[in-house]
């Protein structure tokens, strides 16, 4: 479905020196650029979800963002099946084709939902405008598909005409994915979900995850700091420390027996 | 006579710069050209943006009519006109048909247009995405990757809450299957006007510093879903003055019959057809 090489995002200018020294210092010690990640290979495939865990500030959202085009990355490619069968570099597609990339191949949920969601408008709006950047232009059409979608994220249906900044923050999160899935993308992007939720609603909104997954066979990018969530949700995880992958592996493999110290720390500093 | 001002007011170098402006504009029909806007003798946001384009195009030979809102006698209309003519000293009229350009402030005169003649619109606002994304540059890439959407998400927000499309004026179109515009507050009357209109349209943003253009024969498509068509306004009667109902109808109360009437908003319009009818000139 996805696979990703060698992929990385520079913040600041770069000079010669940090572009020659792959493997050096995250901060570049001659110009002060910092690579948000770096040398990222992965694969994610048909109905799979890859967990990607580490602490705060290893790049896990930097690659997120760079794989959503909300940052265009300094080096590496990624290709997509559903484009062109794989055979391109989306990075190397034009805006055009890369917001149609967006709105067709891929559904975005962010941690805050204030970068997912159009707050002044409602909550089927906000469904809506994905399936019209997908050229839907019935609005009957329109309105079924956003109040089937918002039914099966639970949120109220005497509600789905109310704006997200109404709702409380898992009703916004649980919007975000109907927005996200509107299209049916094979591919599905989320970045710390259930971040600032409290345990009873992060339960609810991962049953949900989980239950689009079994049902739509999804390929998912799950980006979380939390163990649990990673535990619960994927089958296959990568570990990032210092915008490097450090460990990647099957999830139980990585959580029952993980062989780099880092992760062996991060497994063992579950509360 | 020996006027103080240069001809049209303005000095060459920005009359050729705002028509280089306007050759790009109607290069890239829809397109919004940035330009230099001028300073000039009326404020900002009182029709700076048509008054630069009328002044840059107007030549001795031209017949200029002014109207604001279909009235050619209004304060605006009145005011531009007289800044033209003190500066150029050219003819105006007020029949639609006579103008070589015509400077309209949120009105498309009811009589067809010409080929040959220009209308130039004033524009407050010439950004459809405005409204949703206040940052120039995202407007400009949103622009570019054609990421219209929130512009309809904007009329589906109204059919899903009031059964129907409530945009009045400046109802958002799309030029040359290209670049989707603002017309200015024009009423949906008028877009149809514009479609392979036989006329150039030139519209200017004074204080947003924007130009653009719609060539004659260029196809312009206002936003429609395919169950939620656009439609113009409809009036339940006629013009009290002139009986007609092929024009645009302003709504009035009469507080001595306590009744609501209608009567032609294009001034011009209204008194040719009392002139036709027998009515004579009001």
């Amino acid at each position: 479905m996805l696979r990703v090489e060698n992929l990385g995002k520079r913040y600041g200018a770069g000079c010669s020196r940090c572009e020659r020294d792959g493997a050096a210092d995250r901060r570049c010690p001659y110009c002060g650029s910092v690579w948000g990640c770096r040398g990222i290979d992965l694969e994610v495939f048909n109905g799979e979800i890859l967990g990607i865990v580490g602490e705060s500030g290893s790049g896990k959202s930097s690659l997120l963002r760079c794989l959503y085009f909300d940052e265009m990355p300094t080096q590496g490619s990624a290709r997509l099946y559903p484009y062109q069968q794989g055979t391109r570099n989306i990075f190397e597609a034009s805006s055009q084709d890369r917001r149609a990339i967006r709105n067709r191949f891929m559904g975005m949920v962010y941690q805050n939902p204030l970068m997912g969601l159009r707050m002044a408008f409602s909550s089927s709006g906000n469904v809506a405008e994905k399936l019209i950047a997908a050229n839907w232009f019935h609005v009957g059409s329109i309105q079924k598909r956003a109040t089937n979608l918002l039914d099966v994220m639970e949120i109220p249906l005497a509600r789905i005409h109310e704006a997200p900044k109404t709702f409380s923050g898992g009703m916004q999160q649980r919007v975000q994915i109907a927005r996200a899935l509107a299209n049916h993308p094979p591919l599905l992007l989320l970045d710390e979900i259930t971040s600032g939720l409290d345990l009873s609603v992060q339960a609810r909104v991962l049953d949900l995850i989980r239950k689009i997954q079994r049902e739509w066979q999804i390929g998912m990018i799950v980006v979380s700091h939390d163990l649990g969530v990673i535990r619960l949700l994927t089958d296959r995880t990568v570990v990032m420390r210092d915008g490097h992958i450090i460990e990647q592996g099957l999830t139980d493999q990585i959580l029952q027996d993980p062989q780099h110290a880092f992760t062996q720390m991060l497994v063992h500093s579950l509360l | 006579m020996t006027s103080p001002y240069n001809f049209a007011y303005l000095d060459e170098g920005s009359k050729r710069e705002i028509r280089r402006a306007i050759l790009k504009a109607v290069a890239i029909p829809g397109f919004q050209v940035p330009f230099g806007s001028r300073e000039l003798p009326i404020a900002r946001g009182w029709g700076t943006g048509g008054l630069q384009l009328t002044l840059s195009l107007i030549g001795p030979t031209d017949r200029l009519k002014v109207i604001d809102q279909g009235h050619d006698d209004s304060v605006n209309a009145v005011s531009i006109r007289n800044l033209v003519v003190a500066t150029t000293h050219i003819e105006t009229t007020d029949v639609t048909d006579q103008a070589t350009i015509i400077q309209s402030r949120h009105r498309i005169p009811d009589d067809p247009l010409r080929p040959g003649q220009i209308l130039i619109l004033q524009v407050p606002q010439p950004e459809p995405l405005r409204h949703v994304e206040p940052r120039e540059a995202q407007t400009r890439r949103m622009h570019a990757e054609r990421d219209y959407s929130a512009v309809w998400l904007g009329l589906y927000e109204d059919i899903v809450r009031f059964g129907q499309i409530t945009t009045g004026a400046d109802y958002p179109a799309v030029v040359h299957h290209r670049y989707m515009i603002k017309p200015t507050p024009i009423p949906r009357w008028d877009l149809p006007k514009l479609h392979q209109a036989p006329f150039l349209t030139l519209l200017g943003a004074g204080r947003e510093r924007k130009i653009y253009a719609i060539p004659p024969y260029t196809d312009v498509e206002p936003v429609a879903f395919e169950d939620y068509g656009f439609e113009t306004e409809k009036f339940l009667s006629a013009c009290r003055l002139c009986g007609s109902r092929e024009a645009y109808l302003d709504e009035l109360w009469d507080a001595k019959i306590q009744e609501r009437i209608y009567q032609c908003s294009d001034t011009a319009y209204c008194r040719k057809r009392q002139t036709e009818i027998g009515k004579g000139d009001i």
